[in-house]
């Protein structure tokens, strides 16, 4: 679904930055991990990667995403 | 990408979150080096050499990084400005050449050979793309340029232009041969 960037803004407006993040959490589990979980939460996120603010609050946090947005 | 070293949907996915990541956005660039980013790619294409869709992930990463930092750094016009960003130049080489990203970016794979021949370019390897082409009779010829659409080798064309001794006769004979 995260194909354009008004998707990618819908779905993160809807939350689904924490869930993808919980996702890809329960599939990098040490004991009962999943490799398709893990898998699939990390072609989520890089889908999501798309929209340029997301893919700084993702690398860098939220707060620097702003000082930067702010300074450029 | 630690914990499913050999699983190559998570080492392509990882990859390309790298390389979006990376995608005009210098500071990220940065973050993804300081991190130990380039190790991680370099290590992904390593174990999964015969897969093209991690090869070609991991060159974008390798190639997205290392443009967009370079691209950051300031022009300098006096001698010590060139020097830092020379040192700055070399230290971003250095971090993905001193882990052997020169040879896993090597072009094996048709579907990633732009993506690794831009990566090689970035880093300041001596880079050449070489294609080879089989031709209608089973003979492989080597051409070290990318050869344009359409572009092909006619045996019949002769470049350069020799006298003919005939050649007048045979204008005369046309001429006549429409009444002219």
């Amino acid at each position: 679904m995260a194909v354009n960037d008004e998707i990618i803004q819908i779905m993160v407006a809807m939350g689904v930055l924490p869930i993808v993040a919980e996702a890809l959490r329960l599939g990098v589990l040490s004991d009962g991990g999943s490799q398709g979980l893990a898998a699939s939460s990390l072609g989520l996120l890089r889908n999501l990667c798309g929209n340029d603010e997301i893919k700084t609050n993702l690398c860098l946090g939220s707060s620097t995403a702003r000082t930067n947005d702010q300074s450029s | 990408m630690q914990i499913f070293p050999s699983t190559s949907l998570v080492q392509e996915h990882a990859c390309g979150t790298f390389a979006a990541m990376a995608l005009l956005r210098p500071n990220n660039a940065r973050a993804i080096l300081d991190m130990d980013g380039p190790r991680y790619v370099v290590t992904a294409m390593k174990g999964h050499v015969g897969n093209v869709n991690v090869q070609r992930q991991g060159a974008l990463a390798i190639r997205n990084i290392v443009s967009r930092l370079l691209r950051d750094l300031p022009e300098g016009d006096c001698a010590s400005d060139t020097t830092i960003d020379n040192g700055m130049r070399s230290s971003i080489h250095d971090a993905f050449l001193e882990i052997g990203a020169e040879d896993v970016l090597a072009g094996r794979h048709q579907g990633s050979v732009d993506a690794a021949f831009a990566a090689l370019r970035d880093l300041g390897c001596t880079v050449s793309l070489v294609k080879y082409n089989a031709d209608e009779d089973g003979v492989t010829t080597r051409t070290t340029r990318t050869m344009m659409f359409g572009e092909k080798h006619n045996s019949n064309f002769r470049a350069v232009y020799e006298e003919s001794d005939g050649l007048n006769d045979g204008v005369y004979n046309a001429m006549a041969q429409y009444g002219l």
